[in-house]
């Protein structure tokens, strides 16, 4: 039934929902309007039973054996009332019937109502016969002083037939209300599902191939417009990932055919000219190095895609930062005296965070021999370390050549390298050093940003929280 | 030594197994899990060379069902495949070592040696390589009458090297071995250059004999006598 139900459409599940819906609120009304009339009327009966008796007790005399006798006096307008309709009886306290006036000779009738059984005033309905039904009132009164019981009639069929009449009507016109509330329901629907349609068909025309293309927005206020709004985002996103994947592809493919034509190249040239051993030599020399660079070039791509990959769940340890920047610069310190750089860490020694380490350890690596590769010598190089609120700032500051702002994004895109022609430096080399830094540090909640001028030298600034929960990342590259 | 190659790419397969035999070795190469297995129940090698990545029977069913009859045979695990779990899974399965595709075929070699020598291990307090001489219990070391002061990152890596004597390793061995650095991507060459660059100098300068001599392409290997 489920199943079946959520399989229409939602145009037809509105027509239905609109009809029972008024169905419901139409038999609640009729249900009430039955009650009040049918009070009304059992009312009327009783007020005219009432009447009855205030007009029957006076008209009642006894004659000279004793009997009760009915002799019409009064104003003439109750005389309609008396010949046709009068219909009442008069019992004595010792239940004796002393009086019987029917409207109908008495045999026509077959049953006769039981003695009264109190002497009070009470009301009754009683089925005479089949489809007779009467109220009954029972009440003391006196005949020229001795006391009887009278008992007055009033035929109910009239207020049966009206009520009856009421329920007939109900259960013919329902069953039309609720048609007639299924079809506004359902031409409502469409009329106002139309637009949900007509974007549909927009939308399925938008493709991989016009991911520009927007949905028409007519009136961004209303729920269809708040549709349209998130869809036209949607899509501005998609757009953009797309744009992001395609120069991602171009570029990595790129990268790996470099060293793949480099190879070959040397190869073919060396089989078809090379006797010398020596030249042999160096020419294979020469391919097993640009197949290293091959290797790094897929490790840190592989490393790149893995971390959007892998599940948020990786571990989390404690990591004392100022033990993490001393493990790297002692790592580096041979590089930068080398150089003639020097390496400073400052931190507070107490500094801990719940994170991952290799992910941590490794955007740092990255940024570290970075910031060596681009500083000259003897220039300095530094780590610093400090709380802040909420977690921990950690920066890589570096004298060198500096990046012009339009930059600051780009630089953390694959492959992106601000002076072409100088090539190769962090992640093995192959220009993702700062990506792979980028989303390492994502991963684990944080976020990375430059600071940095021409010739004023780059810091990178690193915040973290103090848990980080890794979270995944949008798949943006 | 009879070395077992289970490879199901020919050209691999073919290099190295001419690389094992000119290293000594007597290799026999399979196609198949299924043939690898058979030649397996048959004949007895010292140390299997196993694909992971196998048509029909893969290298971890051949692995498992050798290890369930009882074989203690070393096994060294090639594959592409280089996640944690994988490695967990394959060290489970029963292999002794694992390498990552693509490998230098010097660390293979070296790999291989590392199994045999597992056996009969026992690793000496002195060595001796040429006028070398290393001396692990007072971490000292000398050249002939010359004492050479070096760092402890410089001995580690010397001691690296001379373990792996007439060996050519790589800077991916050094880096895992004598940095402990299990990350590939971690940029540590530029560091190890700098460091061989540093050990050269105190080992080799005014000295004919230079020991450390670079491979090009490959790494780098100590050695005594002058190699091409």
């Amino acid at each position: 039934m489920k199943a079946w139900w959520l399989r229409r459409s939602v145009r037809l599940r509105l027509a239905l929902w609109y009809a029972a819906a008024t169905a419901l609120v139409l038999i609640a009304f009729a249900w009430f309007v039955y009650e009040v009339i049918e009070h009304r009327l059992a009312a009327e009966i009783d007020r005219q039973l009432r009447i009855d008796f205030d007009l029957v007790e006076p008209q009642l005399s006894l004659d000279t054996e004793g009997r009760v006798d009915w002799t019409l006096r009064g104003s003439h307008g109750d005389e309609g009332f008396s010949r046709l309709s009068a219909w009442f009886e008069v019992w004595s306290e010792k239940r004796e019937l002393l009086l019987r006036h029917w409207p109908v000779p008495e045999s026509n009738i077959k049953n006769v109502l039981p003695p009264p059984r109190t002497s009070t005033l009470s009301f009754a309905t009683v089925e005479l016969e089949r489809g007779l039904f009467l109220r009954v009132m029972e009440r003391p009164g006196r005949v020229q002083g001795r006391s009887v019981i009278i008992r007055v009639f009033r035929d109910e069929t009239e207020m049966r037939r009206t009520l009856r009449e009421i329920v007939e009507v109900s259960v013919l016109g329902f069953p039309l209300a609720g048609a007639l509330a299924a079809i506004g329901g359902y031409l409502v629907a469409t009329r106002s599902l139309a637009p949900l349609d007509a974007m549909a068909r927009q939308a399925r025309r938008i493709t991989s191939e016009s991911l520009s293309k927007r949905l028409p927005n007519l009136n961004p206020s209303d729920e269809l417009g708040r549709l349209a709004t998130v869809f036209n985002e949607t899509l501005t996103r998609l757009e953009a990932s797309f744009a992001e994947l395609q120069r991602f592809t171009a570029d990595a493919s790129h990268e790996l055919r470099s060293p793949l034509t480099a190879l070959r190249a040397v190869g073919e040239v060396a089989l078809r000219d090379g006797n010398d051993p020596a030249m042999l030599r160096e020419t294979i020399g020469s391919m097993l190095e640009e197949a290293e660079r091959l290797t790094d070039l897929v490790d840190a791509l592989l490393t790149l895609a893995r971390m959007d990959a892998t599940k948020a769940d990786a571990t989390r340890e404690e990591v004392n930062i100022a033990g993490l920047l001393e493990e790297i610069r002692d790592q580096f310190e041979v590089l930068t005296a080398e150089k003639g750089q020097t390496l400073a860490v400052t931190s507070n020694p107490n500094v801990v965070v719940q994170t991952d380490r290799t992910l941590l350890r490794l955007a740092l690596v990255n940024l570290v021999h970075n910031a060596i590769q681009h500083s000259p010598s003897s220039s300095k190089v530094s780590l610093a370390a400090a709380r802040r609120p909420g977690g921990v700032k950690i920066s890589v500051s570096d004298s060198g050549r500096g990046i012009a702002p339009e930059y600051h994004e780009k630089i953390f895109e694959p492959f992106f390298r601000v002076d072409k022609a100088r090539s190769r430096s962090g992640g093995g080399g192959v220009g993702l050093g700062l990506a792979i830094a980028k989303r390492a540090i994502e991963r684990s909640g944080g976020r990375i940003i430059v600071e940095s001028d021409l010739n004023r030298g780059s810091v990178f600034r690193i915040e973290l929280p103090w848990s980080s929960q890794l979270a995944t990342i949008p798949a943006t590259t | 030594m009879r070395a077992l190659l289970i490879e199901d790419d020919a050209k691999t397969a073919r290099a190295l197994a001419s690389g094992l035999r000119s290293a000594g070795f007597e290799p026999v190469t399979a196609k198949t899990g299924e043939e690898g297995f058979f030649l397996l129940s048959r004949e007895s090698f010292d140390v299997v060379i196993l694909d992971w990545m196998l048509p029909a029977r893969d290298g971890i069913e051949v692995l498992r069902t050798l290890r369930a009859g009882g074989s203690k045979t070393p096994v060294l695990l090639l594959t592409a495949r280089d996640a944690v779990e994988d490695r967990v899974l394959g060290l489970d399965a029963g292999a002794d070592d694992y390498l990552v595709k693509p490998f230098a075929f010097a660390e293979l070699l070296a790999r291989v040696r590392a199994l045999l020598r597992r056996v009969d291990s026992g690793s000496a307090l002195r060595q001796q390589i040429g006028d070398l001489t290393l001396n692990m219990q007072t971490r000292s070391v000398a050249r002939g009458a010359r004492e050479i002061a070096l760092t402890p990152r410089e001995f580690d890596l010397l001691t690296f090297l001379a373990q792996h004597h007439d060996e050519t390793v790589t800077r991916q061995m050094i880096a895992r071995e004598v940095w402990r650095e299990p990350n590939r991507v971690t940029p540590l060459d530029n560091v190890i250059d700098v460091h061989l660059a540093h050990l050269r100098r105190k080992l080799d300068e005014g000295e004919t004999v230079k020991l450390i001599q670079t491979v090009r392409g490959v790494g780098f290997v100590l050695r005594a006598e002058a190699g091409a």
